[in-house]
């Protein structure tokens, strides 16, 4: 008996791969299907399904950078600190002591490729009239990992609480503001009063509640830290598994007709 | 193939039980009685046509609809060409020479050929054609549709009735109540997250402050040194509208909210942002700035402080600088 005989005899092994190898057709439909991580595949896939001047593979790109994001991200978490003291200093002590630090710089090139190939990809289905029935459902999903993508890049662009930082979400939050009904300078803010007094101000309005104050502070930081590392990539990964999901059961990865 | 609906499935199947049934010898050519026999019980679920009877019925009606489509039966090239040739005149010989293709012989050439829509092709199926069909073969006996096993279900007693809508109330109503409940909870909930995240404590500077005494703020003097803690400009200066008066200003760029610099040398406020620049007064006069700076709340407090309160704000443009509470006269 082999080594590798015996190994894959081995009832660890047998426990974790519950079918023999590939060997014939039947038996390749039965490893895909018993296998969590085979059957996030299809079976089989028509050839023009593949075909990368049909699809550009952004889809594909965008969910490989998605994993980038991911793993650097967490990685980043382990050096760095959300507070006025250290998140700055971290992030510089990451460019200029930490080995591997540039794992920073990556996040944010990664982060820069992510937004464009959401882009493209949407851009893409738009063109091959991808988004028609039964797949409407889908683009909608689409459009809402479009927003969490670009809302993930507003919050990631705090982080480094730089001049440019501050002032970009201080522009960047001023929009909501002019939110309607809630927002304190926004149409409508009079609406919701008690007896004249108003309930949304500078100090109770959409803005407040993004940013924790009345300015980008510390509480600011805070936030949009949880936004950026747990609250929008949790909404972000559920959606993409109902986005893949919903791809195979409308009739698989679109090709030409 | 035009789709049919279970109404015209049924009206062929109808044809074809009054001719089938009257004499399933009979030539093709031979025209069908037109003859409506009621609608034996299987005939609309699914009764096969052999081609003979299609044939017949084809040319009975006249009608172009391709006869396979309701059996899905293959029919053989000469089959196909009689029942051609039974229709009225110009259908496409072509569907002869490709028997294969028979089967799924699309219908549009056709219609459009005879200017034809779905609509009169359906109608044409459904008209008896009496004048075309005489009855040359006896009528079928009629056939009546099988009666229901059951006899139909006496009328309940009313006090049952009122029982069970006694019972229905007793499930439906908690059902009713339970799913109420959630949804009001869910909503109380989302209240609750949303006070949550509203911080009662802040850490940011209170918005009302004494800055000094007038007599702290020179004449034509701009005082940046509130800007970085409180972020406002004290100013001295006649230069609005000629009153010697002193203002605070907020030190928010009215294009997008940066913070400009005062330029002493140039005597401006300069956004560093995208170049807005703004008189010592707060007026704008260069870039992307719309409007002028704010000013905010200023007052005379008893002790002879000046209050700042960043509460209130005034904007030239709506007239509010006229307000006595955004400056304090020298």
């Amino acid at each position: 008996m082999s080594v590798g005989e015996y190994i894959r005899n081995s009832q660890i092994w047998k426990s974790i791969f519950r079918h023999p190898a590939p060997y014939d057709r039947r038996n390749r439909v039965v490893v895909m299907l018993t296998n969590f991580f085979l059957h996030l595949h299809p079976v089989s896939i028509k050839q023009q399904g593949i075909a990368l001047s049909y699809t550009w593979c952004m889809g594909g790109i965008t969910f490989f950078l998605f994993l980038v994001e991911a793993i650097t991200g967490v990685l980043l978490m382990f050096y760095y600190r959300p507070t006025l003291e250290w998140a700055f200093y971290d992030i510089q002590a990451l460019r200029d002591v930490q080995t591997l630090g540039i794992m920073r710089e990556i996040h944010r090139w990664g982060a820069h490729a992510m937004v464009i190939t959401v882009w493209l990809h949407m851009y893409r289905v738009f063109l091959t009239g991808s988004y028609k029935p039964p797949r409407e459902f889908n683009w909608v999903i689409g459009v809402l990992l479009l927003v969490l993508t670009l809302l993930l890049s507003f919050t990631g662009y705090l982080l480094p609480w730089d001049q440019l930082a501050i002032w970009a979400i201080t522009v960047g939050s001023n929009m909501a503001r002019a939110t309607p009904v809630l927002g304190h300078e926004g149409p409508g803010f009079q609406l919701l009063n008690l007896g004249g007094y108003d309930l949304i101000t500078n100090a109770s309005d959409a803005r407040f509640i993004l940013l924790g104050g009345r300015f980008v502070g510390e509480a600011t930081l805070n936030r949009f830290y949880i936004l950026h590392c747990v609250a929008i990539p949790l909404v972000v990964a559920g959606l993409i598994a109902i986005h893949f999901w919903r791809v195979r059961k409308d009739g698989g990865i679109s090709q030409p007709l | 193939m035009a789709k049919l609906s279970t109404a015209e499935k049924i009206a062929l199947a109808r044809k074809q039980g009054a001719s089938g049934g009257g004499g399933g010898s009979a030539p093709a050519e031979e025209p069908a009685p037109a003859a409506e026999a009621p609608a034996p019980a299987a005939a609309p679920s699914g009764k096969k046509l052999s081609p003979l009877e299609l044939a017949r019925q084809q040319g009975a009606s006249g009608a172009k609809a391709a006869p396979a489509a309701p059996s899905g039966k293959k029919l053989s090239p000469l089959e196909l060409a009689r029942q051609q040739g039974g229709g009225a005149g110009s259908a496409p010989a072509a569907a002869a020479d490709k028997p294969a293709v028979a089967k799924k012989a699309d219908p549009k050439p056709a219609v459009s050929v005879e200017g034809k829509s779905v609509q009169e092709m359906i109608e044409a199926a459904r008209k008896p054609d009496i004048e075309s069909n005489k009855p040359k073969l006896p009528k079928l006996p009629k056939k009546t549709l099988p009666a229901a096993r059951k006899p139909a279900p006496k009328k309940k007693a009313a006090p049952d009735e009122s029982r069970r809508g006694i019972l229905g109330g007793l499930v439906i109503t908690p059902f009713l109540a339970a799913w109420g409940l959630l949804g009001a909870a869910t909503g109380a909930f989302s209240l609750g997250i949303a006070r949550f995240m509203m911080p009662n404590v802040l850490v940011e500077p209170p918005t009302k402050f004494k800055i000094g005494t007038p007599g702290d703020f020179p004449p034509e003097t701009v005082i940046t040194k509130f800007k970085a803690e409180r972020g406002i400009w004290v100013v001295n200066t006649n230069s609005y509208n000629g009153e010697q008066v002193i203002y605070a200003l907020a030190s928010v760029c009215t294009h997008l909210g940066c913070t400009p610099n005062w330029l002493e040398g140039e005597q401006k406020y300069k956004c560093p942002c995208h170049g807005s620049g703004f008189y010592k007064s707060g007026i704008n006069f260069e870039g992307p700035a719309p409007r002028p700076l704010e000013r905010v709340g200023l007052a005379l407090a008893s002790d002879g402080m000046l209050e700042v309160d960043k509460s209130l704000k005034f904007q030239q443009e709506m007239g509010q600088w006229e307000d006595g509470a955004s400056y304090v006269p020298v």
